[in-house]
């Protein structure tokens, strides 16, 4: 990114991860409707693939980034008091992050 | 008709009331109309008001819930009972006149001004009919408040929050061929509470009395940033 990096930069992180998230659900969908996994074993399988494995992942991520974006903006519109604000941050940080790292767990 | 207007004088009350009053309904007549003859009941009442055909944006009220301009708004198109309060979010002076010294200091914010890059000419800056219409939309504002005071993100962030006035004004001068700070303008509106509090509510669409659409105009500057980091 260039010398944008207050405003634009989450903004635009935040219109990306939405498009990925988009399309991944949608494409998520259509495997459920089209070629539904028959049981767990073959759910399970997806997850042996690296191409899906990586589109997951990166799912995880695009999810965290939206989420971490919006919080932020939830946070800069309600809580006034910059020691609130950091605090919540944190808060907010650590669960996303370790919301990251239980799906980063089951994956491998 | 009836008409419920806002009361309230901070220097010797405690709080805001609604006082009733009745008008024989007359043909053609505007709130502004409405307002002047509630005066003459009760010349205590406080609202500011000019020029009375919406060019001067003086008489911002807000009335059934929305904000307007008092002199183009016909009574007879509203809902009884009328309610008049004061522009939302702005503290009150007196009844319906509100202190708009923050709106302007936003404004002040995004020079409204033309910096050219050159020397300016003996004559005018010339622009050719397909620059000048960038400009439509974008120029015809007449600092009312309505958008501004409608818009919950001003609400919560008034201080930090341009509002759509001032947004819609750096948009004017962004459009601008004539105008040469166009990469210092876009810069030092690029943080987190001036011009991205804006989660396009589009109020203030729906508030503007002269049908401007800052919505649009943040949107414009958005891609002016995207285009000039490319």
């Amino acid at each position: 990114m260039s010398r944008y990096t207050g405003g634009l930069r989450g903004w635009v992180w935040q219109r990306f991860s939405a498009l990925y998230l988009a399309v991944f659900i949608f494409s998520l969908l259509a495997l459920f409707l089209f070629t539904p996994p028959e049981n767990y074993q073959a759910w399970r399988g997806l997850f042996s693939q690296t191409w899906w494995s990586l589109a997951f992942l990166l799912f995880v991520v695009a999810l965290l980034v939206h989420a971490w974006v919006g919080f932020r903006d939830v946070l800069m519109d309600y809580v006034h008091s910059d020691f609130l604000r950091l605090l919540f941050s944190v808060f907010l940080l650590s669960l996303l992050i370790s919301s990251g790292g239980w799906a980063l767990m089951l994956l491998v | 008709m009836l008409f419920r207007i806002y009361r309230f004088d901070p220097e010797t009350e405690q709080a805001s009331s609604m006082q009733e009053f009745e008008l024989p309904m007359q043909r053609g007549m505007m709130l502004r109309d409405a307002l002047l003859l509630i005066q003459e009941q009760d010349e205590s009442l406080a609202f500011r008001h000019s020029c009375g055909e919406g060019v001067c944006g003086s008489d911002g009220v807000n009335v059934n819930g929305s904000n307007t301009l008092a002199c183009i708004t016909r009574v007879a198109d509203l809902k009884e009972p009328i309610e008049v309060r004061p522009l939302p979010g702005r503290p009150v002076i007196r009844d319906l006149v509100v202190d708009m010294s923050q709106f302007y200091r936003q404004y002040e914010r995004v020079d409204p001004w033309l910096k050219p890059s050159e020397p300016l000419p003996e004559k005018e800056i010339l622009q050719s009919p397909a620059e000048n219409e960038k400009l439509e939309g974008l120029y015809e504002c007449i600092m009312c408040g309505c958008c501004s005071t409608a818009c919950p993100s001003f609400w919560w962030n008034p201080d930090k929050f341009l509002g759509p006035q001032a947004l819609l004004t750096a948009c004017r001068f962004l459009a601008d061929s004539r105008d040469g700070d166009k990469q210092a303008r876009l810069e030092y509106l690029d943080d987190a509470y001036k011009l991205f509090r804006c989660h396009t509510i589009m109020s203030c669409v729906e508030a503007c009395p002269k049908n401007l659409n800052p919505t649009k105009a943040i949107g414009q500057i958005k891609s002016l940033m995207l285009k000039d980091q490319s």
